[in-house]
This record gives C-alpha cells, structure tokens and sequence, in this order.
C-alpha cells in the first residue's frame, strides 16, 4: 500500500526556496570573486615572465587552485591542477604555445560565467562540475543516442583532490560521420585499483545520454546490452583539413582542451625520439609514450586521436593487421 | 593578414615570455582598451589563435619502420587477445614460450601488437623468426645458407638451415661450419655443434677434435669432447684414472649379488670438488676402462641417486655414454624412480620422437612433475589425446587435486585466504603449464575438476586452461 504524500506546507516550501536561493547567490559571489582573483593571478604571470611560471608551474597552479576550491569552483581547480602534466609532458618548444593557450582559456572561462548570473551551461560545468545522472535523464533536451559503442581506451587519472578520475572514450560505430562519446567516472583513490568496468575493443549496445553542449562528447549509459559479433569501424569520409572538427568545436567551445579526432590512412614515423602520425595531407606530433614498436610497422587504415592543439595521443587505429589499441 | 597576427602574437609571446606587456597599440584584438584588460584580451585570442588558424609542420626526413611482415599462420582472433595479454603479462619466458607454443600446434600465433618474440627465438615456434628479424630492423627476405649468406642470416634462421643442410649433405654442413664457425658466438656455436648429432660419424672427428681442443668456450669444447667420446675417440686416461681411484666397487644384495659402483664414503670437500671437475670432463668409455669393466657394465651397476653428483654422472652419461649403456643407465633410473623429465632433456637429442614420447608417457605415471616446464621442453605443447589422458589419470595430478580441496576447505572454515597457501600458488604454476600441454577437452575436464573441489569458476588460477579450451583451430 502507498501512503499518501504529506502535502508541503506553502511556508516551509518558501523557506526553502529562499534558503536555497541565497545559498545559490553565496555560491555564484563565491566563484565570482575566485574567477576574479585567477584572472589577476594570470595577469601577474605576465610582467614577471611566463618563464618563471615554467620554472615554478605545479607549485603556482597548486596554489591558485587551492583558492578556487575554497571558492567552490572545484572542477575548474582540477583543471588547473592538470595544466602542469599537460604542459610539461611536452617537448621545452612547444611549452610556451600550450602554456598561453591554457591561461588564455582560463581568461575565457571567467568571462563567460561573468558575475555568474548567466552563464552557458558548458562553461558552469567546467568550473563547477556536471550535473547529477538524474538531473541529467530528467533535461528533455539532452541529446540521446542508440546505437554501438566500441571502447577505444579506458583511462584512470589521480587528481588532487583524492578522487580518480576514469574516462572512457567511445566510438560509435553506426555513422558514417564519427561520433565519439567519453563516460567519467568518479571514486576514491583510497578504494585501490579497480578493475576496469570496460575493456579495449569491447564492442556494445548502448542508448547514452550526451550532457548538453555545442559539441556533445561526455555521456551516461541510459541502457546497455551485450552484443555478439565484432562489428568493424564505420568507414568516415576524410576531409583535406584533419583538425578542421577540432577548429569547428573551438569556435563554439573556446574552453575545450582536447578533442579525439578521425585520422585518414596513414602510417606512424619517427624523428629522433619524436613520433608523428603522417598521412596524405597532413602530418601530427604524437604522445610518444605508449607506442608500441609493432604499430609503427602496420598501415593504419584509419586512427583515432585525442588532439591537444598540439600533440596527438593515438587511442586506436585500424590496421592492416586489425585493431590496435595504445591501452591494450 | 595571418602572417601579421602570426607575427604580433609571436611578438607578444616573446614579452609575456622574458615578462613584460605586449604591444596592444595597433592590436585589433584589444579593442582599445589598455593595461591589464587589453593584455588579457591578447591572451585569450593567442590562446586560440595556434590551434584555429595553424597546422602543425611535418619534420623533415621522418623515418619510417619497414612494414611488418605478413603472418605465416593466422593471429589469434580479437576476442582471445586481451586474454592472450593477461597470461603473457607473466615475465616467465617458459609460459611465453609454453603459450605461443600451444597457439602455433592449434594453427594460430600471437598478434604483433600485442607481443614480439626476443632476439633470441630459441624455445618459440620458427613462425616467429620473421618478426623477431623485423624487430631487429633486419630484411626479412629469405636466404639459403651458403658462404656469402652465412654472416647476413639471423640465427635462428642459420641454425635452421645448417640443421637441414646436414640432414641433406653431413660432409657440406661440416664444412660450412668449419669455415664460418668461429665468426660466431659460443651460444651459437653451441647450437650449430649440436646440429653434428645428426649423421655424427668418423669424419666428424678431425673438426671435433680441433674444437674439443681449440674452441674459445669451454662449453663448445665439451660438447665436441662429447661427441668425440660417442665416436669411441679417447683423450685424456689419466684424468679417467683419477676418477676411477674416487669410487669404489662393491657387492649389494645376498641372493642376487649384485655389483655396484659408487664413490668412497668420506670423500673431502676438495675430493668431492674434484670429483665434480673430473665428471666434467672425462667419457663415460674411459672411466669404464679405468674401473676394467665395459661401458655396459659400468651402466648395469652404477649407482642411481638423486643428488648433485648423481646428476653430473648422468649428464657425463648423456653426453658421452654408447647409445646401449646411455640406454640401460636411463632403465635404471626409470626403474629405481629416479627418472624425471630433466634427465630426459639430456638425451632426447639420440632418441627418436616416437621413443620419446613413450618414456614421456611412462614418466608421467611416475615421476613427480610438480615443475612441468621440463615436460614442456621435452614434449612440446599440446601433446594429444593419449598424454593428456595419462597426465590426468597420474598418481601426482589426483594428489594434487586432493591437496587443493584441502588447502580450499581451509578457507571455507575460515581458516585463513587460499590464495596464500603456498599449495595453491604452486598449484596455479603446475595448471599454468598443464594448460599448455593438454587437448582442449582435456583443459576442460581439468577446470571441471578443479571448481568441484571447490575453485571458484572465476578464479586466475583457470585463465590459462579456459584460454586453452577457447582456442580456436587443430584440437588433436
């Protein structure tokens, strides 16, 4: 037997709504004065020399993310926390261009929440965190996608805050166009390793729901059902300019720091310790780690990559010895 | 246009760099406005100038990798890779080969990106020579073994083609290794020498005696001295005398009488050191001529024991013993249970596949085979139907299982985790390679065996032998 529901005396109710409505106006103040102190911590980096930013990178993002976090812009200090192994992974040439796109994307965050009041959803999520799963069902206008999903790579990142940080990128394998999606999970790194919920090359049916933005990436599995068959990936018309997705998505979503790409047949070469991936019209700079040395013998009939603006990290490619997965 | 912004930002890089304020006078970026808000403004459009309006530079001369050669057998389908990767993430060169073994005897071998075979491909399936050439940046066409090829063929290929050129022309083989040999390391050196065993005979043993003399390794030299000392040739007696004066005979036994062979009691440290040196290097004819007795006779009543001494007499045996006293050494042994698959890896080199297989066969009813890499060795992977069958009716598979159930009730009374009982983590090694060895409806019975005494079906311990059942292909 279901019992009735109380009915919600209006008061109360109008209590709350208030409470919560200072609270929301406490949070948005809160961001907006620790946006307001990045900025001027960005600005101070420049009549100093970003140099010595360089020289001193994970103590001073260290620092100024510890302020957002007390300034409840918790996601958007992960961030931060992560432009040091983002920049110094890369070769000293290439670390001023990545270091000045990262603060310069910072700025543009600050000044598209503003004074918070109307900010895009997209960029509310990168400094405060996505919604929750059942908000996210409950948004009619969320994108929702059915189809089969193949995992290119499952990826596990510690963040400062003790959580680890799972992404999975998926392909989907029924367009002709390519459609990516990435599931992030979320749990302690007290809990150990976990094991992985998702294996490379595991090929699935699924419906996702794709959290709203301009260039729809990030998802939740609604549904999920095995499936038997290996199925191959879709074969993608290939446009001249390779980084062109990755241009189109930046004009909307200036903010975005990486996003996987569809290369065309290519093959992966060397320059002294450097690896490229090179193709007809185009030729990348790669993630050298985790390159396997047989991969560079294969011909890869089409690859996926997670593109940074300036080096590539190769997830997975077709070849003509099958798939090759970097996580594998 | 693009290269004026180009050259405004690459101007405001250089200040923000070395610190300071970029030029925003004639910035159309800025918008007009001064100090920090037009430095920021400059900021967020470098921030995406690069990754907008530019494209990466290809580097000169890139060097590209040879394409990796075409299979000789079909790779290991996509469904069984993550599987195959599991088990060879174990650093044990025994399971890589004991895996990829059993792979290539069901028609299949290992993905290239998921595992590349070492330099040194002895103990793996020929089907690897090619990637392992490749790996090496070697050519991959193939050559015969003739003088100008001998120095540019990988050696596993040499020694493959000096064995088959021996099979077919003994007098052409030894003369090739008689030209080129010494140009090669004492590990190949060794193999090729090992290759003489097939059609060994008196013209052997010029070139035999000058390496069992000449030869920079001691190793190559004894191995020639072995082979030698099969051709009958005799080299050093007093050494042979010395290690005879070491034993002594006696008589065993009231009915039978039996006479038997073996060292003095109460032998030195620096005897027993001696003894050791001189097991090395004299021949199991001339030690029986220093005792006065024939090679035979020295076999019927040497003693058979299980300690190190022991295992040196047996390998002076195996490398040097006639066939007929080699063959009744190694009767004793199996009959005074002594035998095992380590001792059998001596001499399979003078038997034929068929002989064997049957003293394989008969071992594995007797002989304790907890490790059974050395079975491995001497059989090879996937062994058939009727080994597969002795393996699971031995004395020492039920004894294992009857350990396991009792090391699993343990845990089931909670008395401690069974994955830390030293029984059970042996246990996993001796399935691991009992994978390799058995059918796949052997594998089968074996996992069924092992969750009815209690193995949980998901349990590592099982990985290998599923792997075995869902390999695809010739199922003996």
């Amino acid at each position: 037997m279901i019992e009735p529901e109380a009915p919600v005396d209006p008061k109360v109710a109008a209590r709350n709504a208030a409470a919560a409505a200072k609270r929301a106006a406490a949070t948005r103040a809160a961001i907006t004065d620790g946006l307001a102190e990045m900025e001027a911590w960005i600005a101070d980096q420049l009549p100093a020399g970003l140099s010595e930013l360089l020289a001193d990178l994970t103590g001073r993002c260290r620092r100024i993310a510890s302020r957002l976090v007390d300034a409840k812009a918790g996601t958007l200090a992960g961030r931060i926390d992560g432009i040091p192994a983002r920049v110094l992974a890369l070769p000293q040439r290439d670390r001023p261009d990545v270091l000045i796109s990262e603060l310069g994307k910072l700025v543009i965050i600050a000044r598209d929440w503003g004074n918070g009041t109307s900010p895009t959803p997209v960029v509310r999520r990168v400094i405060m965190g996505a919604e929750k799963r059942e908000v996210l069902l409950e948004n009619n206008d969320a994108l929702r996608h059915s189809g089969l999903w193949e995992v290119l790579v499952s990826r596990d990142e510690t963040r400062r805050d003790g959580l680890i940080a799972r992404s999975t990128w998926l392909l989907g394998l029924d367009d002709s166009s390519p459609r990516f999606a990435v599931l992030q999970d979320f749990f302690p790194a007290t809990m150990g390793k976990q094991g992985a919920a998702f294996t490379a090359g595991q090929q699935f049916k699924a419906e996702l729901i794709f959290y709203p933005a301009p260039t729809p990436l990030r998802a939740q599995i609604v549904e999920r059902r095995v499936v038997d068959e290996h199925h191959p990936w879709p074969i993608t018309p290939q446009n001249r300019d390779i980084l062109r997705g990755f241009t189109e998505a930046l004009i909307h979503e200036p903010w975005i720091t990486e996003l996987p790409i569809f290369l065309p047949s290519g093959r992966l070469g060397k320059k002294e310790d450097a690896h490229y991936w090179t193709g007809t019209d185009a030729t990348l700079p790669l993630v050298s780690g985790g390159i396997s040395d047989s991969v560079m013998g294969a011909e890869l009939r089409q690859s996926v990559v997670l593109w940074n603006g300036s080096v590539a990290d190769l997830l997975a490619s077709d070849t003509n010895f099958g798939r090759y997965y970097s996580d594998a | 246009m693009l290269e004026d912004t180009l050259s405004r930002l690459e101007a405001a890089k250089l200040r923000w760099m070395t610190g300071g304020e970029a030029d925003v006078r004639s910035d159309p970026f800025t918008s007009g406005t001064q100090g920090v808000e037009a430095q920021l403004r400059l900021l967020a459009q470098a921030a995406l100038f690069r990754q907008t309006c530019l494209r990466p530079s290809a580097p000169s001369k890139l060097t590209m990798v040879e394409p990796l050669p075409a299979p000789p057998l079909p790779l290991l389908s996509t469904h069984l890779r993550p599987a195959f990767r599991h088990i060879m993430q174990q650093q044990d060169r025994s399971i890589w080969q004991g895996l990829t073994g059993l792979m290539a005897a069901r028609g299949v071998m290992a993905h290239p990106f998921d595992w590349l075979p070492p330099q040194d491909t002895n103990g793996y399936a020929d089907i690897y020579i090619p990637y392992a050439k490749w790996k090496a940046g070697l050519d991959n066409h193939e050559m015969e073994l003739t003088a100008e090829t001998w120095q540019d063929m990988y050696p596993a290929e040499r020694r493959n083609a000096f064995a088959e050129l021996r099979a077919k022309d003994t007098t052409a083989a030894r003369a090739m290794i008689e030209a080129y040999g010494s140009t090669l390391s004492a590990d190949e050196r060794l193999g090729l020498i090992d290759c003489l065993a097939q059609g060994l005979g008196a013209d052997d043993i010029p070139y035999l005696t000058e390496v069992s003399t000449k030869d920079r390794s001691a190793k190559v030299k004894a191995r020639a001295a072995g082979f030698l000392a099969r051709l009958g040739v005799a080299s050093d007696r007093d050494e042979a005398k010395e290690l005879a004066a070491f034993m002594e005979k006696s008589t065993k036994g009231i009915i039978r009488r039996r006479k038997e062979i073996a060292l003095r009691s109460k032998l030195n440290g620096a005897q027993q050191n001696r003894v050791s040196a001189l097991l090395d290097t004299v021949t199991f004819t001339q030690l029986a001529a220093a005792l006065d007795i024939t090679p035979d006779a020295l076999a019927d009543s040497y003693v058979t024991e299980k300690n190190t001494i022991a295992l040196q007499f047996w390998g002076l045996c195996a490398r040097t013993a006639p066939r007929d006293a080699l063959l009744i050494y190694w009767a004793r042994l199996r009959s005074d249970g002594v035998a095992n698959f380590s001792r059998l890896a001596g001499i399979t080199d003078q038997l034929s596949r068929d002989q064997i297989m049957a003293e394989a066969q008969g071992l594995v009813m007797s002989a304790d085979l907890t490790d059974l890499r050395d079975m491995l060795a001497v059989t090879g992977p996937d062994v058939g139907r009727d080994m597969s069958d002795a393996l699971l009716n031995s004395p020492f598979y039920r004894a294992q299982l009857d350990a396991l159930k009792t090391a699993l009730a343990k845990r089931a009374t909670g008395d401690g985790d069974y994955r830390h009982d030293p029984m059970v983590a042996q246990f996993g090694g001796f399935v691991t390679q009992l994978a390799f060895l058995v059918t796949a409806e052997h594998a089968r019975r074996v996992a069924s065996d092992l969750q009815k005494r209690g193995l949980h079906a998901a349990d590592p311990i099982l990985h290998p032998l599923n792997f075995n059942i869902a390999l695809q292909g010739k199922t003996p």
